[in-house]
């Protein structure tokens, strides 16, 4: 039964503010029809609820404002997720199903195939009118909080989207300004793709006009003791023909800490800040007594 | 519809995984995993959404990667994931943490400043 | 004679109030139906897996079901969806926080059975017998105990000294249903059946006499290597399959191929994704209802 369009208001800014109450920073509603442009087919929300008309997105902090003052960067690595974005997804799944009667489920965005998850929530939040895309590792950078981890929610219920945010967050204004100084932003120089790092991008009239990211080795650095590492790790010990080489590796602290994290990595997928760390972005946010 | 390059899009929709347990041949592997690191999502370019559509790339789907290589689409998905993981070596693991104790570092001692300061770059240093 | 229950502080209670709040309690927390069990209905089961051997000062069963996945998520056309989503400790969490309130405000011992395997992968107790056993579902054709107006459920077991009312096993069982008992005189199946043959590749068998399944046959080990694909029995034998693999380059094939690398990404989150196989509950007529959303 199709709802009036004020009730459709209503409902929608009902479940932005359920979203925010179960945790979420940030909530927005991108069109299901929005994705079709971005991404292949088997990649879409009707590719896994047909008949999806809305995708909820909801945003959460990842590390606390204390964890980035910290020293010891192992702590922020460790202690990274909070898991408050799909908490808030499963929330208002939950929500949508039980009051509303329309179909809902959190989008799937674990990894299934290597590294690709069947969804992508960071075009989510993007189509979400809740960040864009940056020069950073793509982090999608919301206008007030910067770094934000993203859930969403795929339901058959037809809610008021929202849209792309007009401006582009990034690069913030003191990156331009370094950019035309140095020709490099702070992220592009604190890991520099033709050196050693990740990110490369070009500027110009304070826009993004290119840009190049290196997930593999990001992934590297963000994934650093985990999945990644132990399966290195297994390979080695399989090529090893002699038992003390083999005991040595099994007896490594550095098997031991991927073996760990991989039991706790659900705190600890993301393991390098540092191109966020010299961000502008948000940065204020972050700054508590 | 059409694809990325202008063909005609794969009939199925391109599944995550189509099979559990897949082990692609290694010389087909070395034979195409440039190919297919290329075409997906390890080298993201210019995947900014801002970007005009002229412009804007994005990373090819597993199906669509197979139907323009002519190949098998689960030895396409095996080719991707291995150069994934085989991209760089486990030192690159250990280079990894270096860089990010002197970046933290740098950071905090020097702030923004810092990395524009000297060479070689003060937020890599070589190993002791 | 009907026990006395007092709070912490001795003072007397009602225990038919007492009752009542922990089920409105659990209900509030994501319990979506709460039974209360004689512990002693179990105590045909294996030694060590009777409520005694886990508490011996069991007197009452806590049996909440609940956080089943989501009517989106059984709709969905892509396996991935209920791989990487459709398990759910939300339910454990919620006999956690019910045991100790239990101890906390009552003052009696509660014990939020642990819901992962030990020993020969074995559970600590049967949750589906004692689902059983609590009134809270009944046992089915493809195997889990399935709520008559829910169908399927994730369980979890709280063991306590708090002496309260039974409630009954079912006078009904939810399984076989009305639509399975007629598919089955039209085709000799059931719709469970049918998705997962025990005579063709599957792990399910059995028949349906005056309205009651007998015969029930079931390939345990089948449906394990389903349901635990990619999670640690998948783990186990893709590690073995490359440990086995002579050639280097091949081995390498293995450990960084899709396979090995989607069984850690499944360990890592077992909380959501260690259940993978779905497809009898998922063709089960029990509980349609409540998915029969718009």
């Amino acid at each position: 039964m199709e709802e009036p369009a004020t009730e459709v208001d209503t409902t929608t800014d009902a479940i932005k503010a359920l979203a925010l109450r179960a945790g979420a920073k940030v909530a927005g509603v991108a069109a299901a029809s929005a994705f079709n442009e971005y991404v292949p087919a088997g990649h879409r929300p009707t590719d896994f609820l047909p008949g999806c008309r809305s995708v909820v997105v909801m945003g959460a902090q990842g590390p606390s404002n204390a964890a980035w003052q910290s020293p010891n960067r192992r702590l922020m690595e460790i202690t990274g997720y909070d898991f408050r974005e799909n908490v808030s997804a499963m929330v208002v799944a939950d929500h949508i199903e039980t009051e509303h009667g329309f179909l809902a489920m959190p989008a799937p965005g674990l990894p299934t195939s290597g590294q690709h998850p069947p969804m992508s929530m960071m075009l989510s939040a993007v189509l979400a009118g809740l960040g864009t895309r940056s020069i950073a590792a793509n982090i999608i950078l919301n206008p007030t909080h910067g770094l934000l981890y993203y859930a969403a929610v795929l339901t058959t219920m037809e809610l008021r989207p929202d849209h792309q945010l007009e401006d582009e967050v990034c690069p913030a204004r003191s990156c331009v300004l370094l950019y035309e100084q140095e020709g490099r932003t702070p992220c592009m120089a604190v890991c520099p793709a033709d050196d050693g790092g990740c990110i490369d991008a070009t500027i110009e009239d304070g826009r993004i006009t290119s840009s190049y990211f290196d997930r593999e080795r990001c992934s590297t650095r963000a994934m650093n003791f985990g999945i990644r590492g132990h399966i290195k790790q297994v390979e080695l010990l399989s090529n090893l023909a002699d038992r003390d080489e083999r005991r040595a590796l099994l007896r490594s602290d550095d098997f031991r800490r991927n073996l760990a994290s991989i039991g706790r990595y659900k705190e600890s997928v993301a393991q390098c800040f540092e191109c966020m760390r010299v961000c502008p972005v948000g940065r204020y946010e972050r700054k508590l007594k | 519809m059409t694809g990325v390059d202008g063909q005609e899009a794969p009939a199925e929709p391109e599944r995550g995984e189509v099979t559990g347990f897949h082990v692609v041949d290694p010389e087909l592997y070395a034979r195409h995993r440039d190919a297919v690191l290329a075409l997906g999502n390890s080298h993201q370019r210019n995947i900014n959404e801002f970007l005009p559509a002229d412009r804007r790339g994005r990373a090819w789907s597993d199906a669509e990667i197979a139907q323009h290589l002519g190949l098998d689409v689960r030895d396409v998905t095996e080719i991707r994931v291995v150069a994934e993981h085989d991209q760089y070596g486990i030192e690159e693991y250990e280079a990894s943490a270096r860089f990010k104790d002197a970046a933290a570092a740098s950071y905090r001692t020097r702030g923004v400043k810092g990395l524009y300061e000297g060479a070689p770059p003060p937020t890599r240093r070589a190993p002791d | 004679m009907t026990a006395v229950v007092t709070n912490r502080a001795g003072d007397e209670l009602d225990p038919a109030e007492v009752k009542a709040g922990l089920v409105t309690t659990a209900k509030r927390r994501g319990a979506s139906v709460v039974g209360i069990g004689d512990p002693a209905l179990l105590d045909d089961q294996p030694a060590g897996m009777r409520p005694h051997d886990l508490l011996p000062q069991t007197r009452t069963m806590i049996v909440l079901g609940g956080a089943a996945p989501r009517a989106g998520e059984w709709h969905s056309p892509r396996a991935e969806v209920l791989e990487t989503l459709g398990t759910a400790d939300r339910i454990g969490v919620t006999a956690s926080a019910i045991a100790r309130q239990i101890e906390d405000d009552l003052g009696y011992y509660a014990l939020a059975v642990p819901t992962g395997t030990d020993h020969g992968d074995q559970p600590f107790l049967r949750f589906s017998d004692a689902a059983v056993a609590a009134g809270v579902g009944s046992a089915s054709l493809a195997g889990p105990a399935l709520h008559p107006d829910h169908g399927f459920l994730y369980l979890a077991v709280i063991l306590t000294s708090l002496p309260l009312e039974f409630d009954a096993p079912l006078a009904t069982p939810a399984c076989p249903a009305p639509e399975c008992v007629e598919r089955y005189a039209e085709r000799g199946t059931t719709p469970c059946i049918e998705v997962c043959d025990i005579d063709d590749g599957g792990c399910l068998g059995g028949e349906i006499v005056d309205g009651l399944v007998i015969g029930r046959r079931y390939d345990a080990e089948r449906c394990r290597d389903r349901v635990y694909h990619y999670w640690v029995p998948g783990y186990q034998k893709v590690l073995e399959a490359a440990l086995d693999e002579p050639d280097p380059a091949r081995r390498k094939m293995i450990l960084y191929g899709s396979y090995f690398t989607r069984t850690m990404w499944s360990i890592t989150y077992s909380n959501v994704s260690q259940g993978q196989c779905f497809e009898c509950v998922k063709a089960c007529p029990v509980g349609g209802d409540l998915r029969a959303l718009k």
